[in-house]
């Protein structure tokens, strides 16, 4: 038995919406289900686990329609559904009352439901999500049942907010397989019996790296899955250590050099590192070099703190330094680093001023 | 500290001057634009230094806006002074990048060359100083109640012997300003709007809308089968409406509107029929022709009166054969006139009935071809029947469409009810739909939110950051105050005195650091003040930093213009206080010849340079 693990599809999202390249994000989202499709037909896939949010919202009927179509297209494939917290249901909304296909089995219960493939001598149990957020303890609802079946699990979850569990709690419970849902990023329980497949294709800058599914086999009562790129598109993070010596216009022409332009990859720019105090950084600028989502400005402009701290007690950036400069494990050192650069930018530009003429 | 010579290659519009000082006070006397502020620039170029500036700062520095326009490749100059008996000679080459200094010291009769920072300047003079103390420039132009900020803002700066030249004041006005800018970028309507999704979000997640889906479908079955049973009833209906008015019209064709009429004649006729037929029966055959029988009827009478005459006669004749043959000829036509008057009242009737016939016929078969036979009469009596059975069969129909009338009403009332309670549920179901799109639109709205509340918390971070510097710096200047405020604020006031004349007791200066002047024991707020006299209190603290800064060591003075608004009076009083108390050189840049005059009346010793 073949399957693909898959959640978190998102259907109607819009990523990145006003940049330029949003519209291309919504096209990838909403192909990602017909994509699915011709993949299982093409591999011949047995089952398809989507552990919930395959909508972005809870779902219309014109929207149930799109999706019973594809599902249609399945030749082989049956298809396992489990709402999230993001097409939660509601007693009587559109998407709890719908009719799937035949081959699609929703397990629509708030609580735990099983349905049985006798042909693979396998389970899958599910729930779906009838809120936005769902807290709960369901170490107790979820032990494996012990019938001499293999059985999956589908859940949707794993933050603070929405069913907080443990990897190592879940792999406990005796299932044989978890297919979880819910975290956009992939990941695997250390003995590959749980895993967080992620979306399959990136939806919001943060989420970098590969986007796939898990392809599996059970075969002789045994789990193995595969990993599977899905996504054509990355967001990048792209990491630049700025040094005194690096006027902007080098960082621009460096930053060129490092972004690809291949039309696969959004970057985010990650400044870090120290900066010439006197030159002028123009992080909207960075914006419009290229394919670039978001800059993150965390360089500190080169000052020389440890030295200002050792001139005589009189002078204002000695106090200055003193009084802010973080010491320790300062909780507040973030916030006191940030005053103490603002203080000494501030300072420092009045040197700058002609002849240091303040009074007119 | 003396400054003994100052020569000019090029600088500004200053070119080749050669200008040597004396110990007193110096006059540089020329017109306008004749260069004076240049060559105040150039000294403290030449004392100093001068950086190229950098980015935005460098376009209006020192060094661009003395490069001059012609000869730039012989900018600079050189500057000779005196300290603790040391001279030193102070060559500037401006036209070089970066500038470069050539700086040698004469003492004991030999020349060195030395560092820049060997050279024996005094504690704390740095061009911040000199231009904030020594350095005076016409000030405080115009309104005056700007220079009460100015002083104030130069108290604040004060920094007890300070090795930086930064300005507090100015540093803790651009933190404002970048504040204000942040605060402006801070969209606090998002907040909000924020909160009140997350209310509504709430409460709409709340309301349930659990309507019953498979009662409405149960409901919609029924209303089907209502919906059936209701067209079949109708249908029903009409075709027996249709029916009976198709009966009726063939009733009012024949104007038959009376039922009794038509049983009536329906009863005559078969009366009639029956009549005929036995009249058809008993006479039909015998084919004597009715005008005989007549003849035969009327005969039979002259014979019955013949015969009773004959009886008569025999009687009276006794001839009894006579009476014999007169009763048995009276017996015969008596017998022959009963037999044959019967057969004509018969006849008679036949034919009457025949017209009777024929009437009804018209009436009922008004385009019939019949002779008023009695097989005609039989088919009338029949077609009578039908009719009182069409009759009968229309007050049946009628009879039972007034049933199916009351069935169907009753049908659609049914159907209306259970119609009236699923526009309830389908209104329910609308209502859910609508609750959905709502819902939708929320969580839309929430995201679309979403990356400007994470900007507005970034924002916050920042103007959190301002404020501690802004508070963390002007509580260092503060602090940088009370060490250096109170013997400040006291040297200013002797000062302030002096030069007033004894007008005024002296100067205050607040927690807030505003200044008041004291007169008569009372503190006058400087908005209540004069121009002239915030410019003498203005000249009290910058005399008093220098005497704060320097206290065992004259230092040159430079008086660029600085007199315009002080009247007569009060610059023959500063005049004689500076010639009286200051023994260090003083420099007097003036395009007027007023300080020439006012020296000269009150033998003011100086010496004169004109530009």
């Amino acid at each position: 038995m073949r399957f693909i693990h898959t959640a978190d599809l998102h259907l109607g999202a819009e990523p990145d919406k006003d940049k330029p390249w949003g519209p291309a994000r919504a096209d990838a989202v909403r192909q990602s289900l017909p994509r699915l499709v011709d993949l299982c037909n093409e591999e011949a896939i047995d089952l398809l686990l989507i552990s919930g949010d395959l909508f972005h919202r809870p779902p219309t009927e014109a929207e149930l329609k799109e999706t019973d179509y594809l599902f249609s297209k399945l030749t082989l494939t049956k298809v396992i559904l489990i709402a999230g917290n993001h097409d939660f249901l509601r007693p009587g909304c559109a998407m709890a009352e719908h009719r799937f296909p035949e081959n699609v089995f929703f397990l629509s219960s708030p609580d735990p439901e099983t349905r049985v493939f006798p042909q693979w001598n396998l389970s899958v149990t599910g729930f779906s999500y009838y809120s936005e957020k769902m807290r709960r303890d369901l170490a107790s609802e979820l032990v494996c049942p012990d019938d001499g079946r293999r059985h999956i699990l589908l859940l949707h979850g794993g933050d603070a907010t929405h069913l907080p569990f443990k990897l190592s709690a879940l792999q406990e419970l005796g299932w044989d397989y978890i297919a979880l849902g819910h975290i956009h990023k992939p990941s695997i329980s250390s003995d590959g019996r749980a895993a967080m497949p992620g979306s399959p294709e990136p939806l919001d800058r943060s989420e970098t790296g590969p986007h796939g599914v898990f392809e599996g086999t059970l075969s002789g009562g045994t789990f193995t899955i595969t990993w599977r790129n899905f996504s054509n598109f990355e967001y990048t993070d792209l990491k630049i250590n700025l040094t005194p010596e690096m006027s902007f216009a080098a960082l621009e022409s460096l930053l060129r050099k490092r972004m690809s332009t291949d039309s696969g990859k959004v970057y985010r720019l990650l400044l870090g590192g120290r900066r010439d105090p006197a030159a002028e950084f123009d992080t909207d600028a960075l914006l419009r070099l290229g394919p670039v989502s978001e800059v993150i400005d965390e360089s500190q402009p080169d000052f020389p703190w440890e030295e200002w701290a050792a001139r005589p007690s009189h002078d204002i950036l000695a106090r200055l330094t003193a009084a802010l400069l973080p010491k320790g494990n300062d909780p507040d050192a973030a916030l006191k680093q940030k005053a103490l650069t603002y203080a000494a930018e501030a300072l420092i530009a009045t040197v700058r001023r002609p002849g240091g003429e303040v009074l007119r | 500290m003396k400054i003994r010579r100052c020569a000019i290659y090029q600088f500004g519009k200053l070119k080749e001057k050669d200008l040597e000082f004396g110990d007193g006070i110096t006059l540089i006397q020329g017109p306008n634009e004749s260069g004076k502020t240049t060559l105040h620039t150039a000294m403290a170029a030449l004392l100093f230094g001068v950086e190229r500036g950098r980015g935005r700062a460098a376009a209006n520095d020192t060094y661009k806006s003395n490069l001059p326009w012609t000869s730039p490749e012989l900018y600079g100059g050189s500057l000779d002074w005196e300290r603790d008996g040391r001279r030193i000679h102070v060559v500037r080459d401006l036209a070089k990048t970066p500038p470069r200094s050539y700086i040698s010291e004469t003492k004991d009769g030999s020349t060195r060359d030395i560092n820049e920072n060997d050279q024996p300047f005094p504690d704390s003079l740095t061009p911040y100083l000199f231009f904030n103390t020594l350095s005076f420039r016409q000030s405080g132009g115009g309104p005056e109640s700007g220079l009460a900020d100015e002083l104030r803002s130069h108290i604040i700066n004060l920094q007890g012997s300070g090795n930086e030249s930064m300005d507090v004041a100015a540093a803790l006005t651009e933190i404002k300003n970048k504040r204000r800018l942040l605060q402006k970028e801070l969209r606090e309507d998002a907040d909000q709007e924020a909160a009140v999704l997350e209310r509504e979000l709430a409460e709409l997640e709340r309301s349930s809308f659990a309507a019953q889906p498979d009662a409405w479908n149960e409901n919609g079955e029924m209303l089907r089968r209502q919906d059936e049973l209701a067209q079949k009833l109708t249908d029903e209906r009409e075709a027996l409406l249709k029916e009976t008015e198709r009966k009726k019209q063939v009733l009012k064709a024949l104007n038959i509107r009376d039922r009794e009429e038509l049983e009536a004649d329906a009863e005559k006729v078969s009366a009639l029929a029956e009549q005929m037929q036995v009249y058809e029966k008993d006479y039909e055959p015998d084919q004597t022709a009715p005008g005989l029988i007549k003849a035969l009827v009327y005969l039979s009478l002259p014979f019955m009166l013949l015969f009773f005459w004959l009886i008569l006669n025999g009687i009276q004749m006794h001839e009894y054969g006579r009476v014999a043959i007169g009763v048995i000829g009276l017996f015969v036509s008596m017998l022959i006139s009963t037999r044959f008057s019967r057969k004509q009242d018969a006849l008679t009737a036949q034919q009457h009935n025949q017209k009777l016939l024929m009437e009804l016929l018209a009436r009922y078969v008004p385009d019939h071809n019949a002779e008023g036979s009695v097989r005609e009469a039989g088919e009338l009596a029949s077609y009578m029947d039908r009719l009182k059975a069409l009759w009968t069969d229309i007050e049946e129909s009628e009879k039972t469409l007034e049933a199916g009338s009351a069935r169907l009403i009753e049908v659609l009332g049914q159907r209306e009810s259970l119609k009236r309670r699923m526009d309830g549920e389908l209104s329910l179901k609308v209502r859910r739909e609508q609750w959905e799109a709502r819902i939708r639109a929320l969580l839309d709205r929430q995201e679309q939110l979403k990356p400007i509340l994470e900007n507005n918390a970034r924002l916050r971070g920042e103007l959190q950051a301002l404020d501690l510097a802004r508070t963390t710096l002007s509580t260092l200047a503060s602090g940088v105050y009370s060490d250096f405020g109170a013997p400040l604020t006291e040297a200013a006031s002797g000062i302030f005195s002096e030069i007033t004349g004894g007008s005024y007791e002296g100067v205050r200066i607040s927690d807030k650091l505003e200044i008041y002047a004291v007169k008569d024991h009372r503190m006058i707020a400087p908005s209540a003040l004069s121009g002239g006299t915030m410019q003498q209190i203005y000249f009290a603290f910058r005399m008093a930093m220098i005497r704060l800064l320097w206290p065992n060591e004259p230092m040159p003075l430079f008086f660029d213009d600085a007199f315009v608004y002080y009247d007569q009076e009060r610059l023959e009083a500063l005049l004689r206080w500076l010639h009286k108390n200051y023994t260090g050189q003083i420099f007097l840049f003036t395009c007027q010849n007023r300080e020439e005059e006012l020296m000269k009346s009150v033998h003011i010793p100086y010496e004169k340079i004109e530009l």
